[in-house]
């Protein structure tokens, strides 16, 4: 217990810098932004960000890319209240409700509810994550690269196989994002693998590259041309209109309690993110209430679960990352990057090591979510109106970030073509329906698997049995084989039932 | 007759532009020494990603014809727009400077509307380029000249 003390004060004085303060509150306040504006995400954000982030400290990097990601959680309820449309991916099931709730002229109610349930989440599983991550990293001290290796394979399968969608796409990308982290030069040899004679290859094509590409010029190339103005009443959401009945209030709370624990739960799970803790916490309220009829037509339960879960998901999320050095999704790896960038590499070592970012950056939760508390409560009106800025300056001044921000990885135009590339990929991708955080995932973790796996068959002297025979590593590799068998198994039950149905037809 | 093919065609293409991709791995590979099971070299895992990708590859095609999936409709206008800014910017930066590669990337990526407004993207321009400069240029020392001519 005095070491949570000692460990919260060492947090406090980290966090509580004027620096530190001003990128937290810039952090959030980017997050609420792109959370608000439907068509971009937290991710593109996060990516424009990382050149900036060469300039900081790394822990003040870390507190504001950190706040972009909650942040936008918050902010994208928002745009799914009023509009429904979720501002960003993990705000779609709050449309369910929160729409028809604004349509009964409840926007306010709605919008502060969400926010309250946001809070709940979020602290939930900052809490779980100040005793559980430590706790965690004791246990990993002992991993092997063998234990690396197969906690690894197993969070990109479960990345691919557990998001919604077709699981045998997720696994398609998983594939595709190793083979593009394959590029480069190989640390072993010197050999320079697929760079295809270009010498700025040599280090790989890159992340931020690849993000901004993926995440922020597909994206922009799917909305740009399509834009209509979009005409919403901000002056009727006033202060007063924000305020719930004690009735309202109390019945969120319960949801949004089981919520925060589902959300908290699925955030850990390596490869299940926010969208999902969102979806299932909704599924578990309409299957647990008296009436679920009352669903999808404004119930309070079913904008309170999701947004308390997703939360709790995002911030969950940090407990594999920090204590494991394994990033759950697409965002967490994005996150490691900015430290591998800085030369900190996360891994079970990294809180005993690096006390003051970990804990610096807890604190810095608990200071952004109040912040976002009070950004998104008291300066609603602000928000709403900022989803009225007109699409045709608001892609264009995206485009220009993106474009200083990849240029300035190198002072290069190099790999601004190389974002562009993965920008049109990154565009077919979204049109086929293949979804682009796995890609992003296994562009991460490749070189690492593969550094793993180097090292374990040489210890081993080319033995893959040992995967096996150390318990932690078998009991993950037997949960990621039967995962993929689980996939095959379905994808031929459908497909033999497609068939016979199709002779039927015939 | 035709249209059926051209459609079963354009079902199948996501599996196989993907079996496609770890073909070509194999293929550029090939030099890549493999190495032996104690000490795997720089070719082993390249080899087992293409063979992944092809089988992978191979399933989606089977799952594209049993069950067409959704897909959006491409729009090639805003692909096109979007990367000949893009383009534009690269290619100025250097040799011009950073207004008129803002003013380039500003005014064509507008063109991407159905009606666009050349006197907004000028005014957009115009105040990205000076916010721009202030921020990159001034703030972090980026090394971006404003005009060069």
């Amino acid at each position: 217990m005095m070491d949570l003390l000692n460990n919260l004060s060492l947090g406090i004085q980290t966090a509580v810098s004027w620096e530190a303060l001003f990128f937290c509150f810039i952090g959030v306040s980017l997050g609420t932004l792109v959370g608000v504006l439907p068509g971009i995400g937290a991710l593109a954000a996060i990516s424009m960000c990382l050149p900036l982030t060469y300039y900081l400290d790394p822990t003040v990097a870390l507190i504001m890319l950190a706040g972009i990601f909650y942040g936008a959680q918050y902010g994208s309820s928002t745009a799914a209240i009023l509009l429904n449309v979720p501002g960003t991916a993990t705000a779609a099931a709050t449309c369910l409700d929160g729409y028809p709730m604004a349509r009964q002229g409840r926007a306010g109610i709605a919008l502060f509810l969400t926010t309250t349930s946001s809070f709940i989440g979020g602290s939930f599983a900052i809490l779980l994550m100040m005793f559980f991550a430590p706790t965690l990293a004791r246990l990993a001290v002992n991993f092997t690269s063998a234990e690396y290796f197969a906690i690894m394979v197993l969070g990109l399968v479960a990345a691919s196989t557990l998001s919604i969608g077709s699981p045998l796409k997720g696994l398609a990308m998983v594939i595709l994002g190793l083979a593009i982290g394959v590029i480069g030069m190989d640390h072993h040899t010197g050999i320079m693998r697929y760079t295809f004679g270009y010498f700025e290859l040599s280090d790989g094509i890159g992340l931020v590259a690849l993000a901004m590409g993926v995440f922020g010029i597909a994206e922009i190339m799917k909305n740009v041309g399509m834009s209509q103005e979009l005409i919403i009443d901000g002056k009727s959401i006033t202060l007063r209109s924000l305020i719930p009945t004690r009735e309202d209030f109390r019945t969120s709370l319960g949801p949004s309690g089981r919520g925060s624990v589902l959300g908290s739960g699925i955030g850990i799970l390596p490869g299940a993110g926010p969208s999902l803790a969102a979806f299932m916490a909704y599924a578990l309220e309409k299957r647990i209430a008296k009436d679920p009829s009352r669903f999808g037509k404004g119930a309070i339960e079913g904008i309170a679960a999701p947004e308390a879960a997703n939360n709790a998901s995002v911030q969950a999320a940090f407990i594999p990352t920090l204590s494991l050095g394994i990033p759950g999704d697409a965002v967490m790896a994005v996150l490691i990057g900015a430290l591998m960038i800085h030369g900190i590499t996360p891994g079970p070592l990294f809180i005993v090591e690096q006390p003051a970012l970990f804990w610096g950056l807890i604190v810095s939760f608990w200071i952004g979510n109040v912040l976002l508390l009070v950004l998104n409560i008291p300066l609603i009106g602000f928000w709403v109106r900022i989803l009225t800025i007109p699409y045709r300056i608001l892609f264009p001044t995206v485009l220009f970030f993106i474009c200083i921000g990849v240029y300035s990885i190198n002072n290069n135009v190099f790999f601004v073509y190389i974002a562009l590339i993965c920008g049109v990929l990154g565009y077919m991708m979204n049109a086929y329906r293949f979804p682009a955080a796995p890609l992003l995932l296994g562009f991460i973790l490749g070189p690492m698997i593969e550094e793993h796996l180097r090292r374990t068959l040489l210890i081993s002297r080319g033995d893959f049995l040992l995967f096996f025979q150390r318990p932690v590593s078998g009991v993950f590799l037997t949960l990621a084989v039967i995962l993929i068998l689980f996939v095959v198994f379905t994808s031929f039950r459908d497909w033999r039932r497609k068939l016979k149905n199709a002779k039927l037809g015939s | 007759m035709f249209p059926h093919v051209a459609l079963v065609a354009q079902r199948m293409l996501p599996g196989v532009v993907i079996a496609l991709v770890g073909i070509a791995m194999l293929y550029i590979g090939q030099d890549y020494q493999v190495g032996s099971m104690r000490r795997i070299g720089p070719g082993f895992f390249p080899l087992v990603i293409a063979c992944l990708l092809i089988g992978v590859g191979i399933f989606i095609i089977i799952e594209d014809l049993l069950r067409p999936s959704d897909k959006d409709a491409i729009n090639l206008r805003s692909i096109l727009v979007v990367s000949a800014a893009i383009i534009a910017w690269s290619l100025t930066i250097d040799r011009f400077g950073f207004a008129i590669s803002t003013f380039l990337l500003i005014f064509i990526s507008s063109l991407a509307e159905k009606r666009p407004r050349y006197l907004h993207s000028l005014f957009l321009s115009i105040g990205l380029a000076s916010v721009g400069y202030l921020i990159f240029v001034t703030g972090f020392g980026l090394p971006f000249t404003l005009l060069r001519l």
